[in-house]
C-alpha cells in the first residue's frame, strides 16, 4: 500500500470501515496510522452518522501536555481484511480516522518511508 | 438566551478587553466570551445533537453509580483490575476484556446506554500527541 500525498509530508493511511455495534450501519473513512496514539480516534461526524453510543469516559493528553476527558464508543472496525469488533475509541473534531496502537500491535507493519509505501500482516 | 453575571479579577477583564479591542475592534467582548464557552463545550464533546446529549446524561448516571461504589469495588478481588459495566445503577457484568464485556452486555440488554469501566483508581489515561489533535 501506498502512503498518502493529502498529508504533508506523505504518511500511511488507509481505506476503512466503521460499523455501529449489531448494525449494518456503517462508514468508510480514511484512516491514518498513528503509533503514537494510545486510542483509535474517530471523527466526531461519524458519531453522530452510525449514532454511536458512549459507553465511557477516559482522560486524554495531548502532545503539549493538555489533558481533558472525552467519552469512549466501542464500534467494529474493518480494513484490508482484517475485522476487529467492539474497539473502543474516542471521537474528535478531525476528518480523518488516527488508528493507534490499540490496533496497529495487533499486525506486523513494514513502513517503507524511503519508497513511501507499507505493508500490514496479521503473521 | 440566558443573560448572566459573572466576577473576574479586574485586571485580568482589563488586559481581556484590551485584547479584544486590539484583535476584534469595539463591542466585541460578547462574542469572543461566546466563542470560548462553545470551544469549551465543543472540546468535550457535548457540542453534540439532543440524542447524543441524552446518551451522554445516561452514561453519566451510570458513572455516577460506579463512582459511588468503586472503592468497594477495588476491595474486591472479583472485581479489582477488571472491567465492569453498570446499567441502570447496578453493575450487570464484569470481565478483563472490555470488548468482550461490550459484546455480552449489549448484548444482553441492548445497544443502550451501559457505563464500561476498569476497577481501578483514578481515570483511565491514554496519551493522543498527535499535533493536529491539538484541540481534541
Amino acid at each position: 500500500m501506498n502512503y498518502s500525498s493529502e498529508y504533508s509530508p506523505p504518511a500511511p493511511s488507509l481505506k476503512i470501515k466503521l460499523a455501529r455495534p449489531f448494525s449494518d450501519h456503517s462508514l468508510e473513512l480514511q484512516a491514518k496510522l498513528d503509533t503514537g496514539a494510545d486510542m483509535t480516534v474517530i471523527p466526531q461526524r461519524a458519531v453522530s452518522e452510525l449514532r454511536l453510543i458512549p459507553a465511557s469516559r477516559v482522560s486524554v493528553t495531548s502532545f503539549d501536555g493538555q489533558r481533558i476527558w472525552r467519552y469512549t464508543y466501542f464500534v467494529n472496525l474493518s480494513f484490508n481484511g482484517f475485522e476487529y469488533k467492539m474497539v473502543e475509541v474516542i471521537s474528535a473534531q478531525h476528518r480523518d480516522v488516527l488508528l493507534g496502537r490499540d490496533i496497529l500491535n495487533r499486525l506486523k507493519i513494514i513502513l517503507d518511508g524511503k519508497n513511501l509505501n507499507f505493508s500490514l500482516f496479521d503473521p | 438566551m440566558v443573560k448572566t453575571t459573572i466576577e473576574v479579577d479586574d485586571e485580568l477583564w482589563r488586559r481581556f478587553s484590551l485584547l479584544v479591542l486590539r484583535e476584534k475592534g469595539e463591542r466585541k467582548k460578547n462574542e469572543v466570551i461566546v466563542k470560548i464557552l462553545k470551544d469549551y463545550v465543543e472540546r468535550r464533546g457535548l457540542l453534540v445533537e439532543e440524542q447524543q446529549l441524552e446518551y451522554i446524561l445516561r452514561i453519566e448516571e451510570e458513572r455516577e453509580a460506579f463512582l459511588k461504589v468503586r472503592d468497594e469495588l477495588i476491595r474486591n478481588p472479583v472485581y479489582n483490575g477488571k472491567y465492569v459495566a453498570v446499567f441502570q445503577g447496578k453493575i450487570v457484568g464484569y470481565d478483563e476484556e472490555k470488548e468482550r464485556l461490550a459484546e455480552t452486555v449489549y448484548k444482553k440488554y441492548g445497544y443502550v446506554p451501559i457505563y464500561i469501566d476498569k476497577v481501578a483508581p483514578g481515570e483511565r489515561q491514554v496519551e493522543i500527541p498527535s499535533p493536529e489533535l491539538a484541540t481534541l
